[in-house]
């Protein structure tokens, strides 16, 4: 077990410098640069202001720069937002886009699982059918179509929740972000839950259980849930990074202050240190999500541990 | 094996009702957007400012309405189903084709190369891959809707190349094959005549179920205006424009984007049905 542990962060080890390197060397080496402006500046002022960030140096020292300044926990100055560290903009996006992220995965796996479980235990019946066409529905619709669509129909037709907006993330105002970031995660959690549960059904230890008279919910409690929660387990790495792009969306349609417009707006304005940020931080993010699935799925599934 | 692919489809396919209502509505989506410039008089791109704004009704005019500058809805929505359509189709053709060529190597060459090779596609899986597309949007030629292809293209063949490997991995031991080896046929001979034809069902399933991530990619990366540019339109760009406008103008962002719904969720439970025909492990 404890190598299985070891091995799978030195993977996440390699996998994050793989990231940081090939980013850093794509965002330097696309045409344009953060100091270009409809306002030509003067040659010497460029000069200076490239000296002063240290864009002057080669660009494999400038990446060992960073490099060294990451692992002391300095991200750099942010190159259009004047006088800001990185840090700081990142410090306060991130904990409203967190917020919102872990609620919508939250309310996803709380509906989405037992939703999922019914439906297999209700197989081909009405529960089932009405499952899989609502599934169906919320993965077929992105978060760029659903949100605008609940903002109309709840915020501007039926004033029930404000349309837009954030406001410290009060209950009313994280309504409709929440629901909609959650939407697709929901319907694939379930559709997971559903199948991995047919699935263990089928098995013959289960035959074997219901020969010698055990109830159906003794068999499903005790020895069906946990080996059924596998695939779903082993999704929830993808699942994290879903969550993390849809924020994207979710956060530009509602107007909400969280982290993520500094990835679109960083690398539409050249911002080279914000971009970097943004992806070392959702990078590490996912890496770790992974991480702890993996893990889990070597508790639930001792078979694996082996490995 | 194309002919037996064929055959399974139409004799089992149509048992599957919801499949095949999706097939349907999928022919008649890309006909309307064929068939869009014979339906109207309207050039997608006419503006029109005298009739600016103006709602949809079936008497009108213009029958999906028009946007602030007076174009037509209808004309200028199926000119984006035009270009969804045509980007989802062909970005999934890539990044199929280069899924399948991994994943047959990967698993016909099998021990170290196949060990390395898959390592690379676990590496990959775990990235947050969405933001490489963003960066290589944004930062190249904004509106080339090569580059575009290419960044959604390089995120849709992981899947394929696993569910590939596993397959070949597995026809690898066949009987077939190592006849075909022992008569001394080259790799690429039996990759091409033995192996590709025994995983097109399956290719062709996820196939299916990529054209819609690619259409939703696309999307994504025009909604948050990094995709296709003015005046070409694709649905993600319509939608973001109508959210704009959504207050006073609601039909322009509900028709992109109830075309953008129907769209992917044909496309998903077609690809679902497909697979289950299609794919040896999920047939009970």
């Amino acid at each position: 077990m404890m190598r299985h542990v070891l091995a799978r962060i030195i993977g996440l080890i390699a996998s994050l410098s793989l990231l940081v390197t090939a980013a850093f060397f794509v965002i330097r080496l696309a045409p344009g640069g953060p100091f270009d402006e409809e306002r030509t500046i003067l040659p010497q002022v460029r000069a200076n202001l490239e000296a002063a960030y240290g864009l002057d140096a080669p660009l494999t020292t400038q990446y060992a720069r960073y490099v060294s300044g990451l692992l002391r926990g300095d991200f750099g100055p942010s190159f259009k937002h004047k006088d800001v560290q990185v840090s700081e903009l990142l410090g306060a996006g991130l904990p409203v886009s967190a917020s919102l992220g872990a609620a919508a995965l939250v309310l996803a796996l709380l509906c989405g699982v037992p939703l999922g479980f019914c439906a297999a235990l209700q197989r081909a019946r009405v529960l089932d059918h009405a499952t899989s066409v609502l599934t169906a529905l919320m993965i077929a619709l992105p978060a760029f179509v659903l949100g605008p669509v609940l903002s109309l129909v709840f915020g501007l037709r039926l004033h029930w929740l404000p349309a837009a907006g954030w406001n410290d993330g009060s209950l009313e105002q994280a309504v409709l972000p929440v629901v909609t970031l959650a939407a697709p995660v929901l319907a694939y959690s379930a559709r997971l839950a559903r199948t991995g549960l047919l699935e263990v059904l089928g098995s013959d230890y289960i035959r074997a259980a219901r020969a010698r008279g055990l109830g159906l919910r003794r068999i499903v409690v005790a020895h069906a849930l946990r080996p059924a929660l596998l695939p779903l387990v082993s999704w929830l790495g993808p699942a994290v990074a879903f969550v993390l792009t849809g924020s994207l969306v979710v956060e530009t349609v509602f107007g909400i202050p969280g982290a993520g417009r500094f990835l679109v707006e960083g690398a539409l304005n050249r911002d080279y240190t914000l971009v970097m940020g943004m992806i070392v931080v959702y990078g590490v993010i996912t890496l770790l999500c992974n991480l702890a699935a993996d893990l889990a799925y070597g508790w639930l599934d001792p078979r694996v541990r082996r490995y | 094996m194309a002919g037996s692919i064929l055959a399974s489809v139409g004799t089992e396919l149509p048992r599957h009702r919801a499949a095949l209502a999706a097939a349907v509505l999928l022919a008649v989506l890309c006909l309307i957007a064929l068939a869009a410039p014979a339906l109207t008089p309207h050039a997608p791109g006419t503006i029109d400012l005298a009739q600016a704004g103006s709602p949809p009704g079936l008497g009108a005019a213009h029958w999906w309405g028009t946007d602030r500058l007076g174009r037509d809805v209808f004309a200028r929505t199926m000119q984006g189903l035009r270009v969804s359509l045509l980007i989802g189709f062909v970005a999934a053709f890539v990044s199929v084709a280069i899924g399948v060529a991994w994943g047959a190597l990967a698993g016909y060459a099998g021990g170290r190369l196949d060990a390395s090779m898959m390592r690379i596609v676990d590496i990959l899986y775990a990235l947050p891959f969405v933001f490489f597309v963003i960066i290589l949007a944004t930062l190249f030629e904004r509106g080339d809707v090569l580059v575009l292809l290419a960044a959604i293209a390089s995120v849709g063949w992981l899947t394929t190349a696993r569910i590939v490997r596993g397959q070949t991995l597995a026809l690898r031991q066949r009987e077939f094959i190592e006849a075909a080896r022992a008569l001394g046929m080259p790799t690429a001979q039996i990759l091409w005549r033995h192996i590709l034809p025994n995983v097109a069902g399956p290719v062709i399933a996820y196939a299916t179920l990529t054209v819609p991530q690619m259409i939703l990619y696309e999307s994504f990366l025009s909604f948050l205006g990094l995709g296709v540019q003015e005046p070409l339109a694709s649905l993600g760009s319509l939608i973001s424009e109508g959210a704009r406008d959504m207050e006073t103008a609601s039909w322009l962002l509900l028709a992109p984007a109830g075309c953008l719904t129907a769209l992917t969720l044909s496309l998903n439970v077609l690809g679902d049905g497909l697979r289950d025909v299609l794919d040896p492990r999920t047939r009970s």
